[in-house]
């Protein structure tokens, strides 16, 4: 069988001989469950709305340490990176780079640890997490293409100021392939916020496959905020697989805006009493994009609760997906879920498809969902131009009064002020946005 | 309401009213399905040679189809050769012209039903077209409808006096290849119903039929099929009951629905087939392909459908909203109790520029029953300043009841405005304690809120329906509350 899928996994070394290794072990589970798959069709329901024809077509080299592919841009420094009150960590092409990065990763309270060796620590149980989903087509390649790795654990009742930013750059002029995998550990009572930035030069014909797995441990919290604004050419395809223990917190946004294709899976499972999610998002589609979330938030058990709001904004032609799902289990009693999908079409070829899916198995539940399709109000912008308002600035501020309701909730005053210049661009108007 | 508490009382423990047996000779096709059935029920039907050929051609695709397995339902396999393709009464040959000629036996299941025809005829005006099992057998007030010019009668009666219209419509709106079970039905369908209103007409009366299901191991495969002409109205109420069996039954019946320039289709359902006892043993699968196509300018098609029946409803009455200013309604109210299984919704296809559609659906499962919704808004490239409303509700009753939602929202247009809301919750504490507070019953407080729950759909059904409706939601509740 011949495929574009399979093509990558030839690229593979042989299964190593050590069969003693968790993770060659895991390796080979995988090899054995896509070796005679492709990826997966538009006949999947939950790639209905998604063509990965580009994918199909395309051959990928899968990203090695010596960056065999080449790179757009070689220098960076330490500097381009540095912002007050973060601590950053730079991976280029799917691989960690210890120069750019902050060099006081190891601090009271965190342990951060990039492991650049691709066998993970024994101690933190990885091999149970990373076995999550290794059906998932997706999933299963992560782990037998996997580049760097990362593990964030936040030690008990420790609350960390300083906002840990990951970057990821991608940098390559071929068709590349990265595998990424973070995995966050929050031990009880504990507090971090966490970036994830996806972004990449302008020529970058990356495909970067990411999965995200959070452990929210009793009574943490974790804000985790995903920005994707890779370039025009690349394809990402993303996972974020959650879990939230007994009365602990998980508050997540997803900014998708770049990518030719981007889908993101967030799988939320709310395993504990009081456990809490919020679920925002926010996508921005324009020429041929095509950008796809889907969501599932999982009440297992009774008296959990969950937020979520997804907004999408689609010009051109391009497409937005948006699949929220609610799965309250049997005897999960006492649960509130609230969801919304709203999108704004702003031209005659963009599209839009949203299925927001409610499953419940409980009685004495409250959970409502809603979705809206539309367009800029008229009259508001009639308002806006009679007050002598140009056409472009009152187009702008309607849009980002649209999105607005997803950035502001965003505790981070440094990205919620990116997201509000792309959005008004550095002129009065979002200066005068920001005085008010 | 008190009226309502009393019906309830009454039927505490009650088995299912219409499940009795009538024991007339049928003339059965022998179980199985090959082309020599097919060419079996052609010819016992008398049918011209192109129909045949249609129904052929059917078969071949459905061989080549796979059963759909995306529902959200669960069922043993069904083996399509144990089943009996065809069942008509004896009375074949000679039809009766008459209610005397009418088979004594078949009157008296009517009666036991409630349907005394004479009383229908000379109290409510509706003009009954009753199929039983497969063959229509009887059809009144056919003369003062042919007066204004409506046709309603039997399909094979359609095929055979009015070959030019069936040949036109049929398979237009519901092609044979269109899903699993309508090609199943494209090829052995039976009988059913035919309705042409023509130009400029206002059917002076409701159109009724009722179809009931009789014969062991017999599917039913009803064609129906409704053409309004250009300016015309319809109002077409479709009832059913069926017999207690302990085997599932399959229905795939299609329906389709034809609506020219400035027409109007109503057409009304209350669905109360056996739905197999507390244990989920026996009762009706049905497999229902519904559509209508607003063809013209300013065209209707409203659906209002009351489910109360049936092991498995598996069902989709769909808009096709071709014309401009079109408009497609849905209201529907979907009860689930026991081990009963719904997956019903619809499907509205925005065509036309400036059309219409809004979907009400009220799903209401109690026992340990499962009932989703699962509907379909397309707003296709071409209909500028299309509308949408779609609300879907879910009331639980018993926490080992499930309700799901799955609607997909498809738009192409920057200038449509969609709007969709659901939710799920239980009866609320509130409510009941401020109805108990004064002096109402658990019982007749819970009837009393279901029935305000799905007040929103009961009041798009034709007035006999209503009533017979709100009934059947306290019958069908019995026993799962308090």
């Amino acid at each position: 069988m011949s495929n574009s899928l399979q093509a990558i996994l030839q690229k593979l070394p042989g299964p190593k001989a050590d069969t003693d290794d968790w993770l060659e072990r895991l390796r080979a589970d995988a090899l054995k469950t896509i070796s005679s798959r492709d990826y997966p069709s538009t006949k999947e329901e939950s790639w209905k709305y998604t063509s990965l024809h580009a994918l199909k077509k395309s051959d990928y080299l899968i990203a090695d340490e010596h960056n065999s592919g080449g790179l757009l841009k070689k220098i960076y420094s330490r500097n381009d990176f540095l912002e007050a009150d973060k601590l950053h960590l730079v991976f280029i092409n799917g691989f960690f780079q210890p120069d750019l990065s902050s060099d006081e990763l190891l601090q009271n309270g965190i342990n951060i640890r990039p492991t650049t060796t691709k066998k993970a620590d024994e101690k933190y149980n990885l091999e149970t997490i990373l076995k999550t989903d290794l059906t998932e087509t997706f999933s299963a390649l992560n782990i037998l293409t996997l580049c760097d790795s990362l593990l964030i654990e936040v030690e008990k009742n420790r609350i960390i100021d300083k906002v840990i930013k990951l970057i990821f750059i991608g940098e390559s002029p071929e068709p590349l392939l990265k595998s990424l995998r973070i995995i966050v550990k929050m031990n009880e009572n504990s507090e971090a916020r966490i970036v994830e930035e996806y972004r990449s030069h302008d020529k970058d014909m990356g495909f970067t496959n990411v999965v995200t797995n959070l452990r929210l441990g009793q009574n943490s919290t974790l804000y985790h905020h995903r920005l994707q604004i890779e370039s025009m050419n690349t394809t990402h395809i993303g996972k974020i697989d959650a879990q939230v223990d007994t009365g602990a917190s998980l508050y997540s946004d997803s900014i998708a805006m770049g990518g030719k294709l981007s889908r993101v899976d967030i799988d939320v499972s709310l395993s504990g009493r009081s456990a809490y999610c919020r679920l925002n998002g926010l996508f921005t589609g324009i020429n041929d994009q095509h950008i796809d979330h889907h969501t599932t938030i999982r009440h297992l058990v009774g008296d959990t609760h969950s937020d979520e709001l997804y907004r999408g904004i689609l010009d051109d032609n391009s497409r937005g997906v948006f699949n929220g799902k609610v799965v309250v289990s049997a005897d999960a009693q006492k649960i509130s879920a609230r969801q919304a999908s709203n999108n704004l079409l702003l031209s005659k070829l963009a599209e839009i498809d949203t299925k927001p899916e409610l499953e419940i198995y409980a009685d004495d539940v409250t959970c409502a969902h809603g979705a809206t399709v539309g367009q800029l109000d008229e009259t508001a912008l009639f308002y806006l131009r009679s007050r002598g308002i140009s056409y472009k600035d009152a187009r702008a501020l309607l849009i980002y009064a649209f999105a607005e309701k997803v950035i502001e909730p965003i505790p981070l005053p440094a990205l919620r002020q990116s997201l509000e210049n792309k959005f008004l661009g550095h002129n009065q108007m979002s200066e005068f946005i920001q005085q008010g | 309401m008190s009226t309502n508490a009393k019906e309830i009382d009454q039927l505490v423990n009650q088995t299912y009213e219409a499940g009795f047996y009538t024991d007339i000779e049928q003339e059965f096709a022998p179980p199985g399905l090959n082309e020599g059935t097919i060419r079996f029920i052609s010819k016992k039907k008398a049918e011209p040679e192109w129909l045949l050929e249609w129904r052929l051609k059917a078969y071949k695709q459905f061989q080549e189809m796979i059963e759909p397995k995306w529902a959200h339902v669960e069922y043993p396999p069904i083996d399509f050769q144990e089943i009996s393709y065809y069942a008509a009464p004896k009375s074949d040959e000679d039809r009766p012209k008459s209610l005397d000629e009418v088979d004594p036996k078949l009157l008296e299941t009517y009666e036991k039903l409630g349907i005394p025809l004479e009383e229908q005829k000379v109290l409510a005006g509706v003009a009954v077209d009753i199929v039983f099992d497969s063959v229509s057998v009887h059809t009144t007030f056919r003369e003062k409808l042919a007066e204004v010019g409506v046709i309603f009668c039997s399909f094979s009666e359609a095929v055979k006096d009015h070959p030019e219209l069936v040949r036109k419509y049929l398979g237009t709106v519901v092609p044979a290849r269109d899903n699993f079970y309508s090609a199943l039905n494209s090829a052995v369908f039976s009988d059913g119903s035919f309705v042409y209103i023509p130009k400029n007409t206002r059917c002076p009366m409701e159109l009724s039929t009722y179809f009931r299901m009789n014969a062991m191991n017999t599917g039913q495969f009803e064609r129906t099929l409704i053409v309004a002409d250009e300016g015309s109205y319809v109002s077409y109420l479709e009832g059913c009951t069926a017999p207690m069996r302990d085997e599932n039954q399959l229905h795939a019946a299609v329906v389709e629905l034809v609506v020219l320039k400035d027409a109007e289709i109503k057409y009304s359902t209350v669905q109360n087939w056996y739905p197999g006892d507390e244990e989920g043993k026996g009762g009706i699968y049905n497999f229902v392909t519904k559509r209508g196509d607003c063809r013209g300018d300013r065209s209707k098609i409203s659906w209002t459908q009351v489910e109360t029946g049936s092991a498995i409803t598996w069902k989709y009455p769909s808009c096709i909203l071709r014309g401009e200013n079109s408009i497609g309604e849905f209201y529907s109210v979907a009860l689930t109790n026991n081990l009963q299984q719904a997956d019903t919704g619809t499907k509205m296809i925005h065509l036309g520029k400036g059309s219409n559609s809004t979907i009400i659906s009220k799903g209401i499962s109690a026992g340990r029953s499962q009932n989703a919704y699962r509907g379909l808004v397309r707003i296709g490239g071409s209909a500028e300043n299309a509308r949408n409303y779609t609300q879907c509700d879910s009331l639980l009753l018993g926490d080992k009841s499930a309700a799901h939602t799955f609607p997909y929202i498809e738009c192409k247009n920057p200038s449509a405005q969609i709007e969709h809301e659901a939710s799920t919750s239980k009866i609320s504490d509130d409510q009941l304690f401020y109805l108990r507070s004064r002096g109402i019953s658990q019982e007749d407080a819970i009837n009393m809120i279901v029935n305000g729950f799905c007040k929103e759909v009961f009041k798009e059904l034709p007035m006999e329906f209503a009533v017979e409706a709100q009934k059947l939601l306290g019958i069908s509740l019995e026993g799962s509350i308090g």
